[in-house]
């Protein structure tokens, strides 16, 4: 009985273990957490980074590199604007969405797709500070010594079957997000790298335009 | 004016009859002659060679839909030859934000076939009919998984016939200079066609390639580009 005790308990420590994002402790106290990230995002009002993107295929051993413009304005806009090796504009306002290639421009209305929603949602939580209020995802919070993690785990089976989790890291002395990663079931992974952050610049309007 | 409204009849009732006439009525058959070994025939000059390890990638454009309903998709198309596997190859497609649509792989079998593996693919797209289109597709381009050849002739250009699990694919070659014009897919009529250009030499990728499926109303457009950690 007893042997049975100490491989269980094991069992679930290897698997508390694995769960542990590698370099990070679990944050105890959450609410601290999230009330120190709403009071740094509090007074954030606009941002622009610049971003690496670099898709990893897992079974490749192979990545693709692309390079752009990230730009927040508050409350729920988001500019992500690829520039090399192609061109690619998504903006997102309120609840519609532009996205412009290279040869068309498509307005998607998130309203009537569950899925945009919920992806557009991250992006926008991640700026303002409201990650921990997504109903789509349950987030743990860790930390290391230089950067603060937020790991989403979607809920729902739909999302699930797209992203296996997304990580949201954040510089831990401004709160600033450096890194997403959006993680995939098929052990594919993109990682979103921000540099260059700039704040509360006076951002022209029309760079959030839909229409 | 009677007159030229019959010829305009007549010239409208040959034109139905011949655009009716099935695609392998109007080539005229040869015999092909030369090497024995399948492989070495034309359409096989054009089977695209990557190093071990090379990776080729292309910006891609899916356009199609029926007057309303229309969509546009937009991604990046990547082909990669797998190292140190012996011929397997893999192509994958992504959206811009890195999402896979899908991962498939081709490996030849000690028997010289081809196994096709379909590695991941997006639940929405999970469809056979989905999967065999792209499929067939990426085995023209790539000429993998392909059956025997028979020879066609018309108006000075080559048209190699394989069959397809419904239907037929023609490479049509042009002689001098040789030249890969287009893959023909075909019904009892032609129901899509696969253009290439930019292939030099004629065994590597090309720097562009256009699919036009006709009968399933949608067009795919990749261009190469070179990713920006290259």
């Amino acid at each position: 009985m007893n042997r049975l005790l100490f491989f269980t308990f094991c069992l679930l420590f290897s698997l508390g273990v694995k769960a542990q994002p590698k370099g990070y402790q679990p944050i105890k106290n959450v609410a601290e957490f999230q009330q120190k990230l709403s009071t740094a995002t509090a007074s954030l009002k606009s941002l622009q980074a610049d971003f690496v993107q670099t898709k990893h295929l897992a079974l490749l051993a192979d990545k693709i590199v692309s390079k752009g413009l990230f730009s927040y304005q508050k409350d729920d806009k988001v500019r992500i604007e690829y520039k090399t090796p192609f061109q690619y504009l998504m903006v997102m306002n309120g609840g519609t969405i532009l996205v412009r290639d290279e040869q068309k421009s498509t307005r998607i209305n998130t309203r009537n797709s569950k899925m945009m929603q919920s992806v557009n949602r991250i992006m926008v939580d991640c700026m303002s500070g409201r990650v921990f209020s997504n109903p789509d995802f349950k987030v743990s919070a860790y930390s290391s010594s230089s950067r603060d993690l937020l790991l989403l785990r979607p809920v729902s089976a739909d999302l699930q079957r797209i992203y296996s989790s997304i990580e949201v890291y954040l510089n831990k002395s401004d709160m600033d997000v450096v890194m997403l990663v959006l993680k995939e079931p098929n052990g594919d992974y993109t990682e979103m790298v921000y540099s260059g952050t700039r704040h509360n610049l006076a951002l022209n309007e029309s760079l959030f335009k839909t229409r | 004016m009677n007159l030229s409204l019959k010829h305009v009849s007549s010239l409208l009732l040959l034109l139905v009859f011949f655009g009716c006439k099935p695609y392998e009525k109007t080539l005229a058959p040869q015999q092909l002659s030369g090497p024995k070994d399948l492989r070495s025939l034309n359409p096989y000059l054009f089977k695209p060679r990557l190093a071990d390890g090379e990776k080729v990638l292309y910006r891609c454009h899916f356009d199609g839909g029926f007057f309303f309903k229309k969509f546009h998709l937009s991604g990046l198309l990547f082909f990669k030859e797998m190292e140190d596997e012996g011929d397997k190859q893999r192509v994958v497609f992504a959206n811009e934000m890195g999402l896979t649509f899908f991962d498939f792989g081709w490996q030849m079998k000690a028997d010289g076939t081809d196994s096709f593996t379909v590695y991941s693919i997006l639940p929405k797209l999970n469809k056979p009919a989905v999967i065999k289109t792209l499929k067939k597709d990426i085995e023209l381009v790539l000429l993998r998984n392909l059956g025997e050849f028979k020879l066609f002739q018309k108006d000075g250009l080559e048209y190699y016939q394989t069959p397809l699990e419904k239907g037929f694919a023609y490479f049509v070659i042009g002689k001098s200079p040789r030249e890969l014009k287009r893959i023909d897919i075909v019904g009892k009529k032609r129901v899509a066609s696969i253009y290439q250009f930019g292939k030099q030499p004629e065994n590597s990728m090309p720097d562009s390639i256009s699919i036009i499926h006709t009968k399933a109303h949608f067009t795919i457009n990749a261009k190469r580009i070179t990713d920006a950690g290259s």
